[in-house]
């Protein structure tokens, strides 16, 4: 677990978005959700749906049986030749990485994406050792060029606009091009193709690893997947220990949902499936299975579900939240729904307790995901842990919050209090009343004033029905009496 | 086996304890049925389905009828794609329709992967003959073998495959079940592409920017 | 038949003319209503909020309240049905009296509009509006609850009404309770987007059947002095011929 993160501070974050990112960001959003509900459809809703299902309960299956799976996954990768490394952190992760690069005096690595090379920040690390790492993708190339994290999972780059691109091409190639997407691409062709066969090692990531035969899932589009899992003599891949499935049916079920819930097409163009070291292959495959918190999130009855994310982004796509703000905002690697259970999970509340409240509860991602994670119920779960803290984590909110809280229980509980809270609310608004509002309350209420005034608070209700109640028994009366 | 045992130790310690509350049997593995839910259509449907789907890729797909349509393809590919430069894998099928003399007779230099390929690099044409086919998403099944190894549809400009009818599978499964004890395969899926910049699609990344399917009919190229 | 009136914290003292109308209505449609008075919060802002023991208390409270009645227990609010019909039966172990008697009030609550076209099986009300009207669906009703059509057909069946298709009607206006308050710049620009939305769709009233999202979108229309009025779907029902 990395505590030398620096806390996220949500809020501040958000009041420095331009608002650029938030157009990016959905235009982004409503294209991949625009052909996702497309190849959804084609499928047929209760095929989608059933897929689902299956998809969740084999996850849950899956994480139950870790220890099981685990073995198998080293057992197989082991008798195909492939060299099997455990680390228990990303500090970990980075020693063994940088140990093969320097048996095998390497200079130069090509990565393919993976978020859980941004998680360890093992660029950072090859860089103090003085070895340079190329991001191959496009849109990681571009962010790496730029100096930023990726601001989405699928969609690195997709907060920068084309012109943003040439610009940043101007400056750090020093090609003058026109912001065609077309030319700017072949310019990373070019650049990258020589990378590809001078670099001594190749790093990726995996996105699932068939337990069965011990074999490593590539999930791509451009080709950078193949080109630095098979030029470069050394192949290291770098995967959580969550991203296992039990056999070839699995894999085939969450590669029907993965390309379709993340962009809307059926499949992508590549799709490479590395059993320890094959044939024309690499001289030395190493698979590092990677915890960094994992197993905490396993530990959790309820949070455990977090772990069956396969990493599509539909989650984000579709977040009101995150369509207004930006991946940025949330201040690491993992952004959107996902990020905020993810990332109270594995760097702790401390650092991440504001995440769980950066959603309005909505919903809308747990009905797109694609593994049903239930996402609302955990942000919920993960509430009470940063409040009042829970098995894994003590709470990391002041005390005399659950003091105030405590005491705000006992009034709005008590009936005779509530009702005297409330006239005491209509006492106290009038010199703050302007007829049927309350432009602006003190603070911390002005949070609320500042965007719409407030409604005047007013007792109506139960005056009312004991009224009629009243005149009803009487009238009654009145008809008994003649 | 690597020598952190210690780090090993701990994962599945952690692991361990972390599921002692999940009673045995609690969570079985689901049955995976209903996802293999695809039925194929006849084989001529499937196939409309299949050129109508690489299409949508990004790719090119049509059907060879006969000896002298590929000869004549061939020629016409080599022509439009002005190619100099050709690697063509060595299974039997393809020797057997002479496809590297044709090349040669059409001043091609073939070249022949050497290693992982890095000598493919700026190679303009690479050959190579489906395991599989699938026609619910345009997906051909690259088994990797000495004789077609990985680097013939990944490092040339143009990725052209040869597939025969009998190659359709009706789903992914199928494709694993053929392929899921190999070492190495992949699925290809029309050419490489990318849509990293403003959601705008681009062809052709880092592997080939052209991707063609010929669907050669039986006589012509049958599987092993 | 009888049903008890669920009137909510927010209901209660920020729109008590909305369960007024409720109660007419209700009544008119042959409902005796019962109004447990010992009621006061079912604890969704505290359980939301992190605090799920006061969460808790407030909920063995608000059973306490209800649980010796009878009838549906009917709320204008989709959330507050939602919190008290999902969480309460996880709040208590189950096997205790706690866990069956928060299950039986789980059992009886209802939303609106749920309980007048799923048990009282009426659409139409006789209630004429003759107004462009838009309907935007709140989180915790459709998605929590699974109520989509319900406010619709009542809609519809209104005389005279015109239905104005609403751009992203069921996207999140920014309420989401607590996170008003905790992430007020994110907050106000969702509304934001909802308010356009609205403006732009050409109707003259929005119908917004949740009190948190009603007075957060009837407060943003007031800011930008809209011309488009927020109102609860049974205000439109009610209302009667003026808007």
């Amino acid at each position: 677990m990395k505590s030398a993160h620096p806390r996220i501070d949500f809020r501040a974050n958000t009041r420095s978005v331009s608002p650029k990112i938030a157009a990016a960001t959905q235009k982004n959003a409503q294209t991949a959700l625009r052909k996702r509900a497309e190849v959804v459809a084609a499928m047929g809703e209760e095929n989608w749906q059933n897929l689902r299902k299956i998809a969740h309960d084999m996850r849950l299956h899956t994480i139950t049986h870790l220890d099981r799976y685990l073995s198998l996954v080293e057992e197989n990768v082991t008798a195909a030749g492939g060299i099997v490394h455990w680390a228990r952190d990303a500090e970990e992760a980075n020693r063994i990485v940088l140990d093969i690069a320097r048996r095998h005096n390497v200079k130069k690595v090509v990565k393919v994406k993976s978020m859980v090379s941004e998680e360890i920040e093992i660029n950072h690390a090859l860089k103090k050792q003085g070895i340079r790492a190329f991001e191959t993708d496009l849109g990681e190339f571009i962010v790496q060029l730029a100096g930023q994290r990726p601001s989405h999972v699928t969609n690195p780059a997709l907060h920068m606009t084309k012109e943003d691109i040439a610009d940043l091409f101007r400056e750090k190639l020093h090609v003058d091009v026109q912001p065609d997407p077309k030319v700017l691409t072949e310019i990373a062709r070019e650049r990258l193709r020589g990378e590809f066969l001078a670099a001594e090692m190749g790093i990726s990531g995996g996105n699932f690893i068939v337990a069965e035969t011990g074999t490593l899932v590539l999930v791509t589009n451009e080709g950078n997947g193949r080109m630095c899992t098979s030029l470069p003599p050394v192949h290291v891949a770098v995967v959580g220990i969550e991203k296992i499935v039990p056999d070839w049916e699995s894999a085939a079920v969450l590669l029907k949902l993965l390309a379709r819930s993340a962009t809307g097409s059926k499949i992508t163009a590549y799709n490479t499936f590395i059993t320890g070291r094959w044939e024309g292959g690499p001289k030395e495959f190493h698979l590092v299975l990677l915890d960094n918190g994992r197993t905490r999130v396993l530990a959790d009855e309820i949070a455990r579900e977090t772990l069956f994310c396969i990493r599509c982004g539909a989650c984000m796509n579709i977040c009101p939240v995150y369509n207004q703000v930006g991946g940025h905002a949330y201040g690491g690697t993992y952004p959107g729904p996902i990020g905020a259970i993810l990332m109270p999970q594995l760097l702790g509340t401390g650092v991440a307790g504001g995440l769980p409240f950066a959603s309005t509860l909505c919903g809308a991602c747990s009905e797109v995901c694609p593994v049903m994670i239930p996402i609302p119920d955990i942000l919920l779960h993960l509430r009470r842990r940063v409040l009042e803290g829970d098995r894994i984590e003590a709470p990391t909110a002041p005390a005399w919050m659950r003091a105030a809280a405590k005491a705000l229980r006992f009034v709005l509980g008590t009936k005779m209090l509530y009702l005297f809270g409330a006239r005491l609310n209509r006492v106290l608004q009038t010199p703050l009343r302007r007829g049927d509002w309350i432009p602006w309350m003190p603070p911390p209420l002005s949070r609320w004033t500042m965007a719409r005034p407030f409604p005047a608070f007013r007792g109506d209700f139960r005056k009312w029905w004991r009224h009629r109640t009243v005149k009803d028994s009487s009238l009654q009366e009145k008809r008994h009496e003649r | 086996m690597s020598d952190n045992r210690t780090d090993r130790e701990i994962i599945f310690n952690k692991v361990r304890e972390g599921l002692v509350s999940v009673a045995p049997q609690s969570f079985p593995m689901p049955d995976t049925g209903k996802a293999f839910f695809r039925s194929g259509g006849d084989m001529e449907e499937e196939i409309g389905l299949l050129l109508a789907e690489v299409a949508k890729m990004g790719g090119t797909a049509r059907r060879i009828r006969g000896q002298d349509e590929l000869v004549a393809a061939l020629a016409d590919l080599l022509k439009k794609e002005q190619v100099k430069t050709a690697a063509v894998s060595d299974c039997g099928m393809l020797r057997e329709q002479k496809i590297a003399e044709l090349l040669k007779d059409s001043n091609v230099d073939l070249l022949r992967c050497e290693g992982a390929g890095h000598n493919l690099s700026a190679c303009d044409l690479g050959i190579t003959v489906a395991d599989a086919v699938l026609p619910e998403t345009g997906t051909v099944l690259l088994r990797t073998c000495r004789e077609q190894p990985q680097a013939l549809s990944l490092l040339p400009r143009i990725c052209l495959v040869l597939a025969a009818p009998s190659a359709l599978q009706r789903d992914l499964h199928n494709a694993f079940a053929l392929a899921g004890g190999d070492r190495h395969f992949i699925l290809v899926s029309g050419p490489s592409r990318t849509a990293d910049i403003e959601k705008i699609l681009t062809l052709g990344v880092h592997g080939p920017k052209f991707f063609y399917l010929w669907v050669c009919e039986s006589e012509l190229i049958s599987l092993p | 038949m009888k049903a008890q009136l669920f009137v909510t914290c927010l209901g209660e003292n920020l729109l008590p003319d909305v369960l007024q109308k409720m109660v007419l209505l209700m009544e008119r449609l042959g409902v005796q209503c019962g109004f447990p008075e010992d009621q006061t919060c079912c604890g969704q802002p505290f359980f939301n909020s992190g605090f799920q023991s006061q969460g808790k208390e407030m909920a063995r409270k608000w059973i306490d309240a209800f649980a010796d009645t009878e009838g549906c227990i009917v709320a204008p609010s989709g959330s507050c049905v939602e919190f008290v019909k999902h969480r309460y039966p996880l709040m208590f172990d189950a096997g205790t009296g706690e866990h069956e008697r928060a299950v039986r009030v789980a059992s009886r609550v209802m939303e609106f509009s749920q309980f007048l076209v799923n048990v009282l099986k009426v659409t139409d009300v006789g209630a004429v509006f003759p107004h462009r009207v838009a309907c935007h669906y709140p989180c915790h009703l459709t998605r929590g609850l699974g109520v989509r059509e319900e406010p619709e057909r009542l809609l519809r069946a209104v005389k005279d009404l015109q239905w104005v298709p609403l751009n992203e009607a069921d996207t999140c206006c920014g309420f989401g309770g607590i996170f008003s308050v905790v992430y007020p710049e994110v907050s106000k620009a969702m509304m934001e987007a909802k308010l356009r939305n609205v403006e732009a769709c050409g109707a003259e009233v929005v119908v917004v059947s949740e009190p948190g999202c009603l007075i957060n979108i009837r407060g943003g229309l007031k800011k930008m002095n809209s011309k488009v009025k927020a109102m609860h779907l049974i205000e439109v029902l009610v209302e009667g011929g003026t808007a």
